[in-house]
C-alpha cells in the first residue's frame, strides 16, 4: 500500500483548505464552502476539524485533542492517535502547552492565548437551518442580514418558556455582522468566545463548510436587550475531585447519588495539583 | 404627497419594443399583436396623499393586482418610476423605490409599507405562531426588547379582537376570517405609512367581510396611514375608499372621488362596471 | 449471444442466465476480477467510493467485513491521499463495448436487444438446478462484446429528443469545489454517480409512485467495457489508461415544449456509474429526469425533483457517518439540554 504522506491530505487539498481559512478569517462568521475530502474517519466524527488541523499543522506544533472537555475520551484519543500517526507531532494534555487544540463541544477552561489556535468540530454550520432549510435562500438571508426569523424563534420560546430553548449551538452575532452557529458548545462557553485572544476555526466536513472568529473579535449571543443571557450553572456544587466551583461540571449519576466533576479534565488536574500544593 | 407613480409598466414576455403602444385602453387589448407579450400594467400614473384611501377597481386581468405587486416589489416593474416620499436619499430627495436593493426593499416592507393578501398563506408564516407572525414585523422594524415586542403583539391581538389566550397558537388553528385578522395585525404592527390590500375580504363570509372592513376602517382612522385597496367588489370600494381609479387592459381609464365614480361614471367601461353590479 | 426481441426469446433468456452464471463463476473479465462472487459488490462500492480499483475494492470489502457502506468509505478515504494526476477524456456511450444492451422503447432496435449476462430471468430459489448449462444458441458470436448505437439514435436523428442547454463550459467538480445552489446539472450528476444505491433507489421510487410524475421508459440500458484515455501531462499525447466496467442508461420521460425553439420534444434522463449496477444507473436517470425537467410534476413537486433534497441526502459516506456519530458522547450538550429543560419546566408549570 501507498505510504502515508505528512498530514495525509494531498498538498492541493491542504492549499485549498488554507485558502478557505484565509477567506473565513477575513470575513468573521461568514461560512466559506470548501470541497471537503473524505477522511479515514467517518463523516460526522470530526472530519471538518481534522481537515483544518491537518492543513495548518507543522512539525513544531504541540497538539491537544479534546471531546467533551476531556483528552481521554475515546473519540479524542482516536483522532489524536490518527493525527500523530500522520504527522509525528508532539502532543500534550496541558492547555497551556498546546499550540493547536482540536475540540468537540467545549472550550478549555484555561484562558487561551494569542499563540494558540482552537479548531472546532462542527456538525451543523448553518445557523439558519431551523428557520430556512433551502441553502440558496440562506445565502440571501446572510447577505441581507435579515435575521428576523431567528429572533421570532427566540420571541416564541421566550413567550412560552421564559427564554430560548436552545441549550447548545446558541446563535451568536460575530463582529456586529453575520450570525453564526458556534458548534455544539454549551451556553457556558458562549461568553468565552467574545474577545478571545486565540484564533478560533470551525470546520464542518460533511457539510463542507469552514468559518472563523479571528482573535479579539466581538461575539454576542442573540438575546433580547431586556433579557439576561442565562448560562449553565451549578449552584452549591463543586468538582468532587479538585474542588473547582466556577467551571462547567459533568453530572455523573452513580448508585450512591449524583456526583459532579470538571468537564475539562486538564483544568481539573491542574487545579487539584495547586490545591494539593497549597495544602 | 406620499406616493408618486410615474408611467409604471409591466410587460410579461420578450417585449418587441412596441408593446405599450399596441395595447391598453385605446387599443382594447393587453396582448401585443406583434410579439404576443402580455402588458399587465401600461404606463400607470397616480398620486396619493399621506392619509388618502385609494380604491382600484377593474375586471380580472385589468392589471390592478399587478400594480399593487409592483409597488410592494413582489414583481419587478418593466419601466417607470415610483417615489415613496418617506424613503429619501442623503440629499433628502425621494428615492425611486424600483431601484432599491433587496435589503432596502426588506426595510421598506418592514417599516413603511405593508401588504395584505387575499390569501393569508401569502402574508403569514405558518411555522410561526400568530404572535410570532406579528412579532416578526416588529422585530424586522428594529425592536429587540422582548417586553416591548410582547406588549405590542398583545396590543394588536386585542385590536383584531382575538382572545389574548390564543396569541401563541399557530395560524392553521384559526378560522379563515381570523387568519385574515392576524394578517392585518401583522401588517399594521410596524405602523406603516402605506397599507396595500389585495382583495382583502374576497372569499370570506359576508358577515365576516363587513366586520373586517369595519376593523380596517377604524384602524386607519386611529393610526392614520394611507391605503390602496384593490377589489373587484364595488361594495368594498364604496365602504373603504375616498378616491377610486378604474383600470382596464392595464391602463387607468378613470380617476375621481369614489362617490362620484359610483354615482356618475363618465367612462363607458366604468358605466358598464357600475351598472353590472348595482 | 443472439439478437432477439424480448418477446419469445427463450433461447436468448437461456443464454443470458448461462452467461450470468459464467460471469459470477469468474474468468469472464480475464484475470482482472480476482473475487468473482463479489463482482457486483465490488462494482457497487467502486461507484459509491468513486474510485475504480477492483483490487482496492476487494480489500475494502475484506476490511469492512462485507459492510458495503463501510467498504465504499475506505475507497473514498484512500482517494483523499492521492494527488490528481489528470482528467480523463469524456467517454462516449456509443463507444462502450456492450455485453448487455436492451431497450424497452422498441421491439427491434439497431444492433438488437442484447440480453447479455443478467439475473432478470433467474428464479430466485435456493439450490435450484441450473438447467441452462453452458448454453450457447446456434449462430451466436463467441465474444459478446461489441459497440452499439443508442436505441434512441433514430428519434434523436429526427429531432424528437430534447437537448438540454449546456450553460457550463466544463463540468463542475464536486471533489474540488463545494457546489452551491442553484446547482449545475453536472454537479448533481456527479453527486449521483457517487450516490448510495439504496438512497437513490428510494428517492427515484418516490417520483414513480405518488410524489412525482416521472413515468420512465428505459430507452437504452448498456453494460460493458469503456476505454479510459487521457492527455499525457508531459508528452501531450493521448494515452490509454485502461478499460473499466460501466453501466449507462438513457430513460425517456414525457414531452414538453423545448425552450430552445418552442417545439414539442421528448425529455430524457441519463444515468451512469462505475461497474455493473443497473438499479443505481436507472434510479439516477429517473432522478435526472425529475431534477432537470421538474415542470412535469403535477401539483406538489416531490422530493425527487428537489435539487436540495438530492444534493444533500444521497451520499452514503456522509449519511452513514453522521448517523453513526450520535454514538459519540454528548455529555456536555445533553447537560445543557437538561438545564434549559429544567428552567423551561419551572417557567411553564
Amino acid at each position: 500500500m501507498t505510504e502515508i504522506r505528512f498530514a495525509i491530505l494531498d498538498e492541493d487539498a491542504k492549499k485549498e483548505i488554507r485558502r478557505a481559512l484565509l477567506k473565513a478569517v477575513s470575513l468573521p462568521g461568514y461560512i466559506v464552502p470548501f470541497a471537503s475530502r473524505e477522511m479515514p474517519v467517518a463523516r460526522g466524527w470530526g472530519t471538518g476539524g481534522m481537515q483544518i488541523t491537518l492543513s495548518i499543522i507543522v512539525e513544531e506544533d504541540v497538539l491537544k485533542v479534546i471531546d467533551q472537555g476531556c483528552d481521554g475520551s475515546v473519540n479524542a484519543v482516536n483522532i489524536r492517535d490518527f493525527i500523530v500517526a500522520a504527522t509525528g507531532v508532539e502532543t500534550s494534555a496541558h492547555t497551556d502547552e498546546a499550540s493547536l487544540i482540536q475540540t468537540r463541544h467545549r472550550i478549555p477552561e484555561r484562558p487561551l492565548t494569542e499563540e494558540q489556535i482552537l479548531v472546532f468540530q462542527v456538525p451543523y454550520p448553518e445557523v439558519l437551518t431551523t428557520v430556512e432549510p433551502d441553502t440558496g435562500r440562506q445565502k440571501q438571508i446572510h447577505a441581507h442580514r435579515e435575521y428576523s426569523r431567528l429572533w421570532v424563534l427566540l420571541y416564541e420560546d421566550t413567550a412560552q418558556f421564559g427564554e430560548s430553548r436552545i441549550s447548545n449551538r446558541y446563535p451568536v452575532e460575530v463582529n456586529g455582522h453575520f450570525v453564526m452557529d458556534p458548534s455544539p458548545i454549551p451556553r457556558y462557553d458562549i461568553p468565552r468566545l467574545d474577545n478571545n485572544p486565540a484564533l478560533l476555526l470551525f470546520g464542518a466536513g460533511r457539510e463542507k463548510r469552514i468559518y472563523a472568529i479571528p482573535p479579539y473579535t466581538r461575539v454576542k449571543p442573540l438575546v433580547f436587550e431586556d433579557r439576561p443571557f442565562l448560562v449553565e450553572s451549578f449552584p452549591g456544587q463543586c468538582c468532587e475531585r479538585c474542588g473547582a466551583n466556577n467551571v462547567f461540571l459533568d453530572e455523573v449519576h452513580g448508585e450512591d447519588g449524583v456526583h459532579y466533576f470538571c468537564s475539562d479534565t486538564d483544568y481539573c488536574d491542574n487545579h487539584q495539583k495547586r490545591t494539593d500544593h497549597a495544602a | 404627497m406620499l406616493l408618486d407613480i410615474h408611467s409604471l409598466s409591466k410587460i410579461y414576455g420578450q417585449s418587441c419594443g412596441h408593446c405599450l403602444d399596441e395595447t391598453g385602453e385605446r387599443q382594447g387589448r393587453s396582448i401585443c399583436p406583434q410579439c404576443g407579450s402580455v402588458v399587465a400594467v401600461n404606463r400607470a400614473c397616480l398620486q396619493i396623499e399621506g392619509d388618502e384611501i385609494l380604491g382600484i377597481v377593474g375586471e380580472s386581468g385589468s392589471g390592478k393586482s399587478t400594480l399593487l405587486q409592483l409597488l410592494y416589489r413582489d414583481v419587478e416593474a418593466s419601466s417607470g418610476e415610483v417615489f415613496f416620499h418617506v424613503i429619501k436619499d442623503k440629499k433628502n430627495r425621494p428615492v425611486n423605490i424600483l431601484d432599491l436593493d433587496m435589503l432596502q426593499t426588506a426595510r421598506m416592507r418592514n417599516e413603511m409599507m405593508s401588504m395584505i393578501y387575499q390569501n393569508p398563506r401569502l402574508g403569514l408564516n405558518y411555522l410561526f405562531s400568530a404572535g410570532g407572525n406579528i412579532a416578526e414585523k416588529i422585530i424586522g422594524a428594529g425592536e429587540h426588547r422582548f417586553e416591548k415586542i410582547r406588549n405590542r403583539v398583545h396590543h394588536f391581538v386585542d385590536k383584531i379582537e382575538l382572545p389574548g389566550t390564543r396569541v401563541d397558537d399557530y395560524p392553521d388553528t384559526f378560522s379563515g376570517g381570523q387568519q385574515q385578522r392576524i394578517q392585518i395585525a401583522k401588517a399594521l404592527s410596524s405602523s406603516p405609512n402605506l397599507l396595500l390590500l389585495d382583495e382583502p375580504t374576497t372569499g370570506l363570509d359576508v358577515s365576516v367581510q363587513a366586520r373586517i372592513l369595519d376593523l380596517i376602517k377604524s384602524l386607519q382612522k386611529e393610526m392614520g396611514f394611507a391605503m390602496i385597496v384593490v377589489s373587484h367588489d364595488l361594495g368594498v370600494i364604496r365602504h373603504l375608499t375616498d378616491i377610486t381609479v378604474v383600470m382596464r387592459h392595464g391602463s387607468i381609464v378613470e380617476y375621481g372621488l369614489t362617490d362620484q365614480i359610483l354615482e356618475d361614471p363618465q367612462h363607458g367601461y366604468t358605466q358598464l362596471l357600475v351598472s353590472s353590479i348595482l | 449471444m443472439s439478437y432477439v426481441a424480448v418477446k419469445g426469446g427463450i433461447d436468448a433468456i437461456r443464454a443470458s442466465r448461462s452467461l450470468y452464471r459464467k460471469m459470477l463463476a469468474g474468468g469472464f473479465f480475464g484475470d482482472e476480477a480476482p473475487h468473482p462472487t463479489q463482482l457486483l459488490a465490488i462494482d457497487r462500492i467502486m461507484s459509491e467510493g468513486a474510485l475504480y480499483s477492483q483490487q482496492l475494492a476487494r480489500q475494502a470489502i475484506d476490511e469492512a467485513g462485507g459492510d458495503l457502506l463501510e467498504a465504499a468509505f475506505y475507497l473514498r478515504a484512500h482517494r483523499s491521499t492521492c494527488r490528481r494526476a489528470g482528467v480523463a477524456d469524456p467517454i462516449e456511450t456509443g463507444d462502450i463495448r456492450c455485453m448487455r444492451r436492451i431497450s424497452a422503447t422498441f421491439k427491434d432496435i439497431v444492433g438488437g436487444q442484447v440480453l447479455g449476462p443478467s439475473s432478470d430471468y433467474l428464479v430466485k430459489l435456493f439450490s435450484r438446478e441450473q438447467p441452462d448449462g453452458e448454453y450457447c444458441p446456434p449462430g451466436s458470436a463467441q465474444t459478446p462484446v461489441q459497440r452499439l448505437p443508442s436505441a434512441l439514435g433514430e428519434l434523436r436523428k429526427q429531432g424528437m429528443i430534447m437537448v438540454p442547454e449546456v450553460y457550463e463550459e466544463s463540468p463542475f467538480d464536486i471533489t474540488r469545489y463545494s457546489p452551491q445552489s442553484p446547482y449545475p446539472r453536472s454537479a448533481l450528476m456527479q453527486m449521483m454517480a457517487r450516490g448510495e444505491t439504496g438512497a437513490m433507489l428510494a428517492f427515484a421510487y418516490t417520483s414513480m409512485r405518488g410524489y412525482g410524475d416521472v413515468h420512465p421508459t428505459i430507452g437504452d440500458l448498456r453494460l460493458g467495457m469503456a476505454e479510459v484515455t487521457c492527455t499525457h501531462p508531459f508528452t501531450g499525447n493521448r494515452v490509454r489508461v485502461g478499460e473499466i466496467r460501466v453501466t449507462a442508461v438513457e430513460t425517456v420521460g414525457a414531452f414538453k415544449k423545448d425552450p430552445a425553439d418552442g417545439k414539442l420534444r421528448l425529455a430524457t434522463g441519463f444515468g451512469f456509474c462505475f461497474g455493473f449496477n443497473e438499479t443505481k444507473a436507472i434510479a439516477m436517470s429517473i432522478l435526472d429526469l425529475a431534477l432537470t425537467y421538474p415542470g412535469y410534476s403535477i401539483g406538489e413537486s416531490g422530493p425527487a425533483a428537489s435539487s436540495e433534497m438530492i444534493m444533500h441526502h444521497i451520499d452514503g459516506v456522509e449519511s452513514m457517518g453522521f448517523t453513526n456519530h450520535f454514538k459519540l458522547p454528548h455529555y456536555v450538550t445533553f447537560q445543557a439540554d437538561l438545564q434549559t429543560y429544567a428552567r423551561a419546566k419551572k417557567h411553564h408549570d
